[in-house]
């Protein structure tokens, strides 16, 4: 009975949880461009002032009922996938559902916000959304390789018990010492699934207005803003899961977290934008060749 | 009408207090106005810690920054911008040429006061204005947002028929695609609050 | 000598040096004799080194354009500017047209009346042309016959009289159609109370 209620605690809680830990580190991040660019820089929770700003707004102009449901899908489909990676004191959902449902759900934000552009029908958004599935082919296919490799590695699909693995053997075990190949391919792919520089060909707001949202406004725009942040937790969570050993608490997890964001943004800060098709060229180019032949490396029982 | 203080207008004093800290700012920059904001964005005035970020789409922004004059062709194009962004919305006219013409007073092709065409929040006087003065205007912005002064926008939707008959004696009539009158009356802008 | 000064200032080697410069006007003195050959136009002369200048009649100019499109070498017509002379009555058109082998520019001057103002256009040797008397219909009111699109080019939601006549006075107009601010000594009285708007109290005739 206890756990029942602790299940229940958890899964109004931990979408909270996920969404102040993205508002601290958005904050983070646009503090540290700032500090990089010589400047002050805004406040460490501007996001949480930019959602609630957003959310009040008074008018809020919709295209049609597809612009509506496009943002169910957009939330819902990053609180799944929130749902099912295990983080210190919960990980019920994740004994259930292994890297492939991951995969799956992380797909569906993209699908979703397809179709809500496509009905706004305004051409920087089609470009916007036709470069995020295009950068969807670079990423993912890296990644899923890298998800493949830890699995055969491991012998397990499942997150929670890739995590116990690694949590047992100290820090020999973490997926990045055991198999450095995966690791460095996976944060190639990870820079440009968090749409960081210089894989930030989505949003590109001085080319094509940040696509997708450019018809976004008012709450429409703070639901996707609220969708990013949580987003932000999620793709850093996998990472630290997979390669980082997970964590035994959430101290662990966030100092982690931060480690592995300020990596992300350091390159993030120095670097110009690539072209879609240079970007698509390097992630099939640098990463791909990695993971391949990291997961061969496995196959032959070297890694 | 003095209003006393409820739990919902304490609330709303709150979160009036956070959603002041974040504006978004869409600049058009038509007129020479534009040179001064290079400055005021980057490392010297760095107009980010205010929480204003330039921002490059209608639909998401809040100020709109007319920058120097306007001639009657581009009056339309700011209209249109105008009707696309998203209430509570600000306009801030930069520079002499949006208060009385500037140095364009007696051009046939430049409208004189902005404030006939769009409800104006404030102006920033001067031929330029300089980044302090921008830094200035702004912050003053934002004390107003917070105490619930910077009602501007509400008057384009009040008096819808002043501005469209204004607008449509300088440019003819233009189809905005915005039904300004019918926004107002389903968002419930413009009503007496009870 | 313009031309010396110009010459002495580009050393670059590659430019080659026009024979005007050199001290002959001999290729300028065989477009003015080309010139009164074919069109019986004895006005034309030589104004400054690689500058030949004449008036023309406004009936003759595309015959003029056509013998000096013909000569290899005019492939560029630089601008046609229009000039209103409002006591004579009559606007006056140049064309410009510039060599880029004989290194020489040939402006031919019409003039025609300012009421009926007419004339065929050269767009058929010069497609730029098509521009330019596009802007000219559009801030003088001449007519370019032959121009096959004569529609409004920068003014797009103009409807008053061509505003670069010099009968068009711009004060005037900018006072009627344009609303201007008054006088408010005490603005910062009036901002204080939140939005404020000069709505109905200045001079407007909107």
């Amino acid at each position: 009975m206890n756990s029942v209620i602790g299940l229940v605690v958890w899964i109004v809680f931990y979408p909270l949880i996920a969404f102040t830990v993205g508002v601290f580190l958005g904050g983070y991040g646009r503090k540290f461009t700032a500090r990089v660019q010589r400047r002050v820089g805004p406040s460490w929770i501007q996001p949480f002032f930019d959602v609630i700003k957003l959310m009040r707004k008074r008018t809020n102009i919709s295209h049609g009922y597809m612009h509506d449901i496009s943002l169910m899908m957009l939330v819902s489909g990053t609180m799944l996938s929130l749902y099912f990676i295990p983080v210190p004191g919960f990980h019920y959902f994740s004994q259930f559902g292994d890297f492939v449902v991951i995969i799956y759900l992380l797909l569906i934000p993209s699908l979703g916000m397809a179709l809500g552009v496509g009905e706004t029908a305004n051409p920087n958004g089609s470009i916007g959304i036709s470069r995020a599935l295009q950068m969807l082919f670079g990423y993912e296919v890296p990644f899923v390789l890298t998800f493949i490799g830890m699995a055969m590695l491991n012998g397990t699909t499942s997150m929670y018990e890739l995590v116990q693995i690694q949590q047992s053997g100290g820090i020999a075990t973490w997926g990045i010492v055991t198999h450095p190949l995966l690791g460095i391919a996976a944060l190639f792919a990870l820079q440009g699934m968090m749409n960081e520089k210089p894989f930030e060909v989505i949003i590109a707001p001085h080319e094509i207005a940040t696509g997708p949202m450019t018809e976004m406004g008012g709450k429409y725009m703070g639901m996707m803003f609220i969708q990013h942040l949580i987003n932000l937790f999620v793709e850093l969570t996998i990472y630290a899961n997979l390669f980082l050993g997970g964590a035994k608490n959430w101290f662990e997890l966030l100092f982690k977290l931060f480690v592995l964001f300020t990596l992300i943004l350091s390159v993030n800060s120095v670097f110009g934008r690539f072209r879609t098709d240079d970007a698509m060229r390097f992630m099939w180019k640098i990463p791909l060749p990695l993971a391949a032949i990291g997961v061969v490396g496995i196959m032959l029982g070297i890694g | 009408m003095e209003k006393t203080i409820t739990q919902r207008s304490a609330w709303d004093k709150v979160l009036t207090k956070l959603q002041k800290r974040s504006l978004w700012m869409l600049h058009y920059c038509t007129g020479c106005g534009a040179v001064e904001l290079p400055p005021t964005m980057t490392a010297r005035f760095d107009m980010e810690r205010f929480g204003i970020m330039p921002m490059v789409t209608p639909r998401q922004a809040d100020i709109l920054l007319i920058t120097g004059y306007l001639s009657v062709k581009t009056l339309k194009r700011v209209v249109l911008i105008y009707e696309q962004m998203q209430s509570p919305k600000y306009v801030v006219g930069f520079g002499s040429c949006t208060i009385n013409g500037g140095m364009y007073w007696n051009s046939y092709a430049t409208i004189k006061s902005l404030d006939q065409y769009i409800p104006v929040e404030f102006y920033l006087a001067g031929c330029m204005p300089r980044p302090e003065a921008i830094i200035e205007g702004f912050t003053e912005l934002i004390d107003r947002i917070g105490e619930g002064k910077a009602n501007s926008w509400e008057d384009y939707y009040k008096n819808y028929e002043f501005y469209r008959k204004n607008q449509e004696h300088v440019f003819g009539t233009i189809d905005t695609r915005t039904d300004i009158p019918d926004d107002a009356k389903y968002f419930k802008i413009g009503e007496v609050e009870k | 000598m313009i031309a010396d000064n110009y010459l002495a200032h580009t050393a670059d080697p590659r430019v080659r040096k026009p024979e005007a410069a050199t001290g002959s006007p001999r290729i300028e003195e065989e477009i003015i004799k080309a010139i009164q050959d074919a069109t019986g136009n004895e006005s034309f002369s030589l104004k400054a080194p690689r500058r030949i200048e004449g008036p023309v009649d406004s009936d003759r100019l595309h015959t003029l354009a056509s013998l000096i499109w013909s000569r290899v070498g005019f492939q560029h017509l630089s601008a046609i500017s229009c000039v209103d002379w409002l006591a004579e009555d009559e606007f006056e058109l140049v064309y410009h047209f510039w060599s880029y082998r004989d290194f020489c520019l040939v402006s031919a001057k019409t003039r025609i009346p300012r009421e009926t103002a007419s004339m065929p256009t050269v767009s058929d040797l010069w497609q730029p042309a098509l521009f330019f008397e596009r802007d000219i219909h559009e801030m003088f009111g001449v007519v370019f016959e032959g121009n096959p699109d004569l529609e409004k080019y920068i003014l797009s939601d103009w409807d008053g009289p061509p505003p670069m006549r010099k009968d068009f006075i711009t004060r005037e107009f900018a006072h009627d159609h344009f609303h201007f601010r008054d006088y408010e000594p005490d603005w910062d009285e009036l901002v204080k109370g939140g939005y404020h708007s000069n709505r109905g109290e200045g001079g407007t005739d909107v």
